[in-house]
């Protein structure tokens, strides 16, 4: 059926039926996202993310063993940076779109959530900070023998964290919070 | 955006989705969502849009230049290697860990580029009100580009890279750390500057 069979008013129906329909596909898309991040944010946390070899001293480092390693030295300020970033981050972005995801289609708490949306699209970006580590430090260990500076598994699981949670976060529009299901409000 | 909207000059608020209309501010006003009271946008003397094309062009050079010079050098024992922003990228390539590669190379290089870049292009045809060619694919582009111009997070990621091989090694900073401080500061004062509605507004006018 073309669209000029349709009058103005069918248009707008078949338009806000159209939005339904995406809202529901996206927020299928971003379920199937946070629960694999959350499959995946372990083995992030529990496999080395680099191996970091100078003069033939050997460190594998997890992301919880570089925040140590920050810690013990006296870095505290560096370490809060990569705790938070890297660890706190992560968990809370998957937790929080776990608890918007969980309340979707009701009125409960609206503003809350909107805020919360707001907060997580802010610092999202900030879990990239332990990916571009690896990635400086790959550059400069380089140095054979002497230094070098290897990716490991832990890193791929942790990029793999980090796009499931920024991909679910920028699907969530956050004006889905505010359309509520049509058996609540339109049937 | 709707028909409706653009006439009436309704904005559509970047907290909640509502649609708002936009209203002339004075000095001191914000306007704020009714639904979710976040603010949409405060007043500013003029429409950032001078501003912004500056910052964009600034950013562009600086993004040449910081992928032109060293970031750093590393010293073990009088060997020594310096940095690229591309020479991790490619060391992680090497290593077979493309996926991570390109997801560096894209937040690192292509999306601060692509940002400083459509910027400059949508406020060259919104000062001197030329309609470009594919102007709203452009803006909602340079939107997406916006969040993942992680500039900043990459300084901070290099500073702490410092701090973490200064354990090992000696390092010395570089002229390509420089280049990256000012991409970073001129990423932020981009977003400080650019007002989303004034552009919105004359796009909508030009179509």
């Amino acid at each position: 059926m073309s669209p000029t069979e349709f009058g103005a008013g069918e248009i707008s129906v078949d338009a806000a039926a159209l939005q339904k329909e995406k809202m529901r596909l996206d927020v299928q898309r971003i379920t199937a996202l946070i629960v694999a991040g959350g499959i995946m944010y372990l083995p992030a946390n529990v496999f080395p993310v680099m191996l970091i070899t100078v003069t033939g001293k050997v460190d594998s480092l997890t992301v919880f063993g570089g925040v140590e390693e920050f810690y013990g030295v006296g870095l505290w300020p560096a370490a809060i940076v990569i705790f938070f970033a890297s660890i706190v981050v992560p968990f809370l972005k998957l937790a929080a779109m776990g608890w918007i995801l969980l309340l979707h289609g009701s009125e409960r708490h609206r503003l809350a959530r909107t805020r919360l949306l707001r907060a997580l699209k802010a610092v999202g970006t900030w879990s990239m900070i332990d990916i571009f580590l690896l990635s400086v430090l790959t550059a400069v260990g380089q140095l054979g023998i002497l230094a070098s500076v290897e990716a490991k598994m832990g890193a791929l699981f942790f990029a793999a964290v980090f796009l499931c949670s920024i991909v679910a976060t920028d699907l969530y529009k956050a004006e889905y919070i505010w359309i509520s299901e049509p058996d609540e409000k339109q049937a | 955006m709707s028909k409706q909207e653009t006439r009436e000059h309704w904005i559509k608020c970047p907290g909640c989705g509502a649609a708002c209309r936009d209203l002339p501010l004075e000095p001191g006003m914000a306007l704020c969502c009714r639904r979710c009271h976040s603010e949409i946008h405060r007043y500013s003397k003029g429409d950032g849009l001078q501003a912004s094309l500056a910052l964009s062009i600034t950013g562009l050079v600086l993004c040449f230049l910081a992928n032109m010079y060293p970031i750093m050098t590393f010293d073990v024992m009088g060997n020594t290697q310096s940095n690229l922003i591309i020479t991790g990228i490619k060391g992680l390539r090497l290593q077979d860990f493309t996926s991570i590669a390109l997801l560096v190379f894209f937040s690192a290089i292509l999306a601060p580029t692509l940002h400083f870049l459509g910027t400059a292009y949508l406020c060259v045809a919104c000062l001197f009100r030329i309609s470009l060619p594919a102007l709203s694919k452009v803006a909602r582009i340079t939107e997406l580009m916006q969040d993942w111009n992680l500039m900043p997070i990459f300084f901070v990621a290099c500073v702490i890279s410092a701090l973490r091989l200064d354990m090992l090694g000696l390092v010395n900073w570089n002229l390509g750390a420089f280049f990256i401080v000012a991409l970073a500061l001129c990423s932020i004062s981009l977003v400080h500057f650019q007002r989303p509605n004034v552009v919105t507004r004359i796009l909508e006018e030009l179509k």
